[in-house]
Parts: structure tokens; C-alpha cells; sequence
């Protein structure tokens, strides 16, 4: 079956779909803002007429291209390209500053290739396994998944604990914003009907880390690039296989945000950058340009963007809005997703996992041949590139709901996220409650109406426990190291 | 004038205009139900202690931080220079969405394009204007042919249409 599947995926017509969908995902993503839903959302109405596996691999290589494509403003211009890779300008942007702006792409390239191709073992692998334990999970362990995410806002608030955390609880506040998620009441509207939805994710995004980088470049002036060279795309390729531990840290994160629906390429990344550095030895060096931390996020992403599709391919349930769009695609096709999706349709699933994988393939070998010519950009003056940056954001904050207040919703927190960065408080923190927010305050109140108002609720199952442990073991862990390491030096010394 | 700076520092400022959006979230959570105020009024008192934990702090420090005098007059007349352009990149940015809802998203931001580079002091003319134009009719381009969508047109677009209908 599989070698039936590799045959129709390589035919030329789908091979020519293939190329087209990673150009189409490469230019999509590298806009400020303009992440895989967009891409996917607007390639989705033209594959009516095509055939249902070249529908799906047409629209599998815009979702991998885009996801891949979403760096390359983050590391070029300290601008994300899409929620899925704010965590990606951390390091990736400083590298491109100190003139490695090729190794650093020749890193997100490999990175996200191993990525791809992690998330692809696990949806053909070992997806009855992560659906498993996936189906297991209910409120209460949701909770204490983004009550561990939560945790992270102490790592990522640098030096700033107090203000960080502060921060944190401002972008929860934000996030609760509009309908509450058991009542239905309306909060924090103040009358606007703006609001009753709450506000967006992409202009809040694109506005602390885009908007903000530009009134930073505006200011700097000269280019990005303070060394006037890229360096070398082969270099990034040998950083990354050099780190296999952060490879697999960045999958294993990766794949299990990506399989739990709700939870996914907004936090993947922005986790996996916290683990990588929470786990480093020299945690001081990340945000200086360390390789490591654009490896971790950059394989989370792409392992979450395919762990995305293992729930909507095997039953039938869409990970992501992304992958919803997807759902659609295949049943406006005719092919029916769920536990009988391998024995039912023939070759079909096979000719399109056989694709998926190819357009991690068509992706790597183009990003690899065009790297070099992006990186170009951070030799480009500031004063040029900065229009071109506001710009792009506001099309970005307008594109997704094609509200020109989004655009005011962008300039607001783009000074905000400004101020800050000025002021070195960590916007990240704001970001990471404004996207766990939601969740953490729905599961909540799901899991204590479940539990009828019992607290126990939360340590009832053999899943919630252990994510309990790993969270106050994450918090209280190293001190407790340090502490152990002071006892026995005292002990040595008398 | 060494109290007058403790008192606009601007970590001061940022925090306290935090501080009173937080504390606005939570006076206007006690109109909601039990449920939907648990939340909010949970992380408003937390977010609001570490606010004025962070203030505490900071003043701390500055009561006991001594002011460097040795800066001398050029150094802080750059400075100031310098800052304008944060200034410059929000007030065009604020007129650009302003405007929208006058002259229409397309010309603003052909007008936009063209204007910034040369405010921020980029002197190459011609290549302004090629990209500007290039830029503008590929964004047209995109959003009216691919997309579908339909940009702002403002009042002046309104009204053009109005005048070109009568003709």
C-alpha cells in the first residue's frame, strides 16, 4: 500500500501542486502575521475541482511551507510571521544581527525539516498510542497542562520575576476579555461590540513583536546586520545535528501540544523555547544567540503543525482551526477521517501521508536555495524596511478578519510591546497568559462542575497527578538542586 | 530636578498605568456572576500585589541610586534627537489608520510607503517610489482578485463613487 501510495503522490501533476503550494506557503508565511490558517484558508476553495489526494497534498505542502515560511521574518527582522514563531526571533534575530542571518536560516530550515519529519513518524507510528492517551485527557488534565504551561512565566520573565508574572496576569486579564466560556456572559466590553469576541490574537501578536521591532529599527537606523555578511547556510545545518537532545526536547513538546485540540502552534513553540532553556546548561546565553534556542521552537513547531493532524486523520476531530480547514477539504472530497481512515479508502491515505512527507522535502530543498537570497534583507537600510514591516502588519491584522480595527488593536500594542521592550520587561509573558487564558479559565470551571465544586477533581486521575508533580518539580526543582549542592559543599568543607 | 526625574521615571509611569488597568479589571468584575468574576478578580488582586510589589522596588532603588552628573549637554541633546523617532514612526502610524477611514486603505498606503522612508532620512528616491508603487498594486492585486475582500474605501472612495454613479 505504502508503495501504491508513494506512486500516486509522485506523479507529475502532483508533484507540480506540490511545488506550487510550497511557493505559495513560503510567500504567505514569511508576511508578518500571516500564519498556516490564512495560507491554508485561502488555498482551500481552489482545490474544488482537483482530485481528492491532490487537494490534500496541495493544501498539506501550504501548511508545512507556511509553518516554515513564518521564521523567516522572525529571524530576519525580529518580526513573527505568524503566532506559531514568535519564539523563533528570540535567538534567531540576535544570530542575524551578529551576521549569521544564513546560518540562522540554514538552523529554522534543518529544524523544521526534522520537525516535519518527527510529526510524520508519529502520525503514521505511533498515533493509536498519542490518541490513547489524547482521548484520556479530559478538563481537569487540561487544566493542569496549562496550569504547567502557566509555570513557565517565572523561566520566561528574565530577571524581572515580579514584573514578568505581573505581565503574565495582564495578558490572562486580556484574554478574558468578551464572552465568559460557562455563562456566556459578556465581560470587560466596556459597551463596545468590538470586543464581545474578545481580542484577536494576530493583531495582539503582530503588534507587540512586529509593530514594536519596527519603532526599535526606526530608531536604530543603519541595517539589521550590524556585521555586513550572512554567513553561511551549511554552518546552521551542522548547529543543528549537533544538538540531538534539543531535537528531541523540541518534538516530544511539539507533538503532545499538537495532539491536544486547543492547545497547539500559538504555545508550542514559546514552550519548547522555555524547556530548551530551562534544560541548558547556560541558560544565560539564550536571547544572546544561542543556536539552541531557535532549534528547540523551530522542530515544536513543525511536530506540532503534523500532531495537529494525527486527531483530525484518526478520529475525525480537527487539532487546530488549521486543521478544521482540512476536515473540510477531505469531506468535501468524499474521503471519510476517523479510526477506519486506513482500511477504508484504498491507497488514498497512503498516496497522502506519502505527500505530507514530500512536501517536508519540497519545503527543506527550496528554503535551502532561497535562504540565502532572503537573508539579503538584513544588509537592506532600516529606514526602508521599517514602512515595508508596518505595512505588512497592518495587512496582517487586517487580512484575518478583514476588520480595520484590528489595525488600531495592532498600533496599541505595538507601543505597549515597545515600551517594554524598552524598558527590558518581558512581552512574552503577556503573550503566554493572553494564550492560555481561555483555556485555563474554561477547564477550570468545566472540571469543578464535573467535580461538583470539589477541588480533588484536579488530582483524581493518574494524568493530572503526574502533570501536578512535573510542574511543582519544575518550579521548585532547581532550588532544591542548589540547595542539595550547598549542603554537601558545607559537608566537605567540615 | 533630581526628584522631579524619580518621579516621571518611566518604569514608574508603565507600571502605574498597569496598575489602573488592573485595578479597572477588577472593579468591573464585581458586576458579574460568581463564575465569570472568579477568574478575572483572582488574577486582578495577584497582578495587582505584583505591581505594587515591582513599584515598591523600583523606588527603592531610585531612592538610593545617585544621579550621573558628568553627562554632559551634547550627549543629552542627542539623545533626545534620537528619541524623536519613536515619536515620528507612532504619529504616521496612528495617521495611517486614521486616514484609512478618509482617503481609503489603497492611497494611504501608497501615500504611507512613500512618505516614511523619506521622514526616516532615506534618500533614494526612485527606489521609494518603484517599491512603493510595486507594493501598493501587488497588495490591490491580491486582496481583489485572489482574496476577494473588500478594502476600506473611506469617504473619499465613497464619495467618487457617488460622483462617478451620477455621471
Amino acid at each position: 500500500m505504502w508503495y501504491e501510495g508513494f506512486a500516486i503522490a509522485l506523479q507529475s501533476h502532483n508533484l507540480m501542486y506540490l511545488l506550487l503550494g510550497t511557493i505559495i506557503g513560503l510567500v504567505v508565511g514569511a508576511m508578518p502575521g500571516l500564519g498556516p490558517l490564512f495560507g491554508v484558508g485561502l488555498m482551500l476553495p481552489f482545490t474544488f475541482g482537483m482530485p481528492a489526494a491532490t487537494a490534500i497534498i496541495f493544501l498539506a505542502s501550504v501548511h508545512a511551507a507556511t509553518a516554515y515560511g513564518d521564521s523567516i521574518a522572525s529571524i530576519l527582522i525580529n518580526t513573527p510571521g505568524g503566532v506559531g514563531s514568535v519564539a523563533s526571533c528570540w535567538d534567531g534575530y540576535p544570530l542575524a544581527q551578529q551576521g549569521k542571518a544564513g546560518m540562522a536560516l540554514g538552523i529554522s530550515t534543518t529544524s523544521s525539516f526534522i520537525g516535519g519529519l518527527i510529526g510524520w513518524v508519529s502520525l503514521v507510528v505511533i498515533s493509536p498510542l498519542l490518541i490513547l492517551v489524547a482521548l484520556k485527557m479530559g478538563p481537569p488534565e487540561y487544566f493542569m497542562v496549562a496550569f504547567m504551561a502557566l509555570s513557565l512565566l517565572a523561566m520566561a520573565s528574565t530577571g524581572k520575576v515580579a514584573a514578568g508574572l505581573a505581565l503574565g496576569g495582564i495578558g490572562l486579564l486580556l484574554a478574558f476579555i468578551g464572552n465568559d466560556p460557562i455563562t456566556a456572559s459578556s465581560r470587560f466590553t466596556f459597551g463596545t461590540d468590538y470586543l464581545e469576541d474578545g481580542l484577536p490574537l494576530v493583531p495582539v501578536a503582530v503588534g507587540l513583536f512586529a509593530l514594536s521591532q519596527a519603532i526599535v529599527l526606526a530608531e536604530q537606523g543603519g541595517t539589521i546586520a550590524q556585521i555586513r555578511s550572512v554567513g553561511s547556510i551549511r554552518q546552521g545545518f551542522g548547529e543543528t545535528l549537533r544538538r540531538p537532545f534539543t531535537i528531541m526536547r523540541g518534538g516530544i513538546v511539539g507533538i503532545l501540544l499538537g495532539v491536544m485540540p486547543a492547545l497547539g502552534l500559538s504555545s508550542a513553540n514559546i514552550v519548547a523555547y522555555l524547556v530548551e532553556k530551562r534544560a541548558s546548561k547556560n541558560p544565560e546565553t539564550f536571547g544572546h544567540g544561542n543556536p539552541s534556542g531557535l532549534v528547540a521552537p523551530e522542530v515544536a513547531k513543525n511536530s506540532c503543525i503534523l500532531g495537529d493532524l494525527i486527531p483530525t486523520f484518526t478520529l475525525g476531530i480537527p487539532g487546530s482551526s488549521t486543521t478544521a480547514l482540512f476536515l473540510a477539504a477531505m469531506t468535501m472530497h468524499g474521503l471519510q477521517p476517523g479510526v477506519n481512515f486506513f482500511k477504508a479508502s484504498g491507497p488514498l491515505p497512503y498516496a497522502i501521508f506519502s505527500g505530507i512527507l514530500l512536501a517536508q522535502v519540497a519545503f527543506f530543498l527550496l528554503g535551502l536555495f532561497f535562504a540565502r537570497y532572503f537573508a539579503m534583507a538584513v544588509l537592506a537600510p532600516n529606514a526602508f524596511i521599517v514602512p515595508m514591516i508596518v505595512f505588512l502588519s497592518f495587512v496582517g491584522s487586517f487580512a484575518m478578519r478583514n476588520r480595520v480595527e484590528d489595525v488600531l488593536v495592532t498600533i496599541i500594542f505595538g507601543f505597549l510591546g515597545y515600551v517594554l521592550s524598552k524598558r527590558d520587561y518581558p512581552a512574552i509573558c503577556l503573550l503566554l497568559g493572553f494564550v492560555l487564558g481561555d483555556i485555563t479559565e474554561a477547564n477550570f470551571h468545566r472540571s469543578i462542575l464535573i467535580g461538583r465544586g470539589s477541588y480533588l477533581i484536579f488530582l483524581s486521575t493518574t494524568i493530572s497527578i503526574v502533570l501536578f508533580t512535573l510542574t511543582i518539580l519544575a518550579l521548585v526543582g532547581p532550588y532544591l538542586v542548589s540547595l542539595g549542592k550547598k549542603l554537601l559543599t558545607r559537608e566537605n568543607r567540615g | 530636578m533630581q526628584g522631579h526625574s524619580r518621579i516621571f521615571d518611566l518604569d514608574l509611569i508603565l507600571m502605574a498605568i498597569l496598575g489602573a488597568f488592573t485595578a479597572a479589571f477588577l472593579i468591573d468584575s464585581r458586576s458579574y456572576n460568581l463564575t465569570a468574576a472568579l477568574f478575572p478578580r483572582l488574577i486582578s488582586t495577584i497582578s495587582l500585589i505584583l505591581i505594587l510589589w515591582t513599584i515598591t522596588v523600583r523606588c527603592w532603588k531610585l531612592f538610593h541610586k545617585t544621579q550621573d552628573v558628568s553627562q554632559s549637554r551634547e550627549e543629552l541633546s542627542a539623545k533626545q534627537e534620537g528619541s524623536m523617532v519613536w515619536y515620528i514612526s507612532l504619529v504616521t502610524m496612528v495617521s495611517y489608520y486614521l486616514l484609512i477611514h478618509i482617503l481609503g486603505f489603497t492611497l494611504v498606503t501608497l501615500i504611507y510607503l512613500l512618505a516614511l522612508p523619506l521622514l526616516l532620512g532615506y534618500k533614494k528616491y526612485k527606489i521609494v517610489f518603484i517599491t512603493g508603487i510595486l507594493w501598493t498594486a501587488g497588495f490591490l492585486y491580491v486582496f481583489t482578485y485572489i482574496l476577494h475582500a473588500r478594502l476600506p474605501e473611506g469617504l473619499m472612495g465613497i464619495f467618487f463613487k457617488w460622483l462617478t454613479s451620477g455621471l
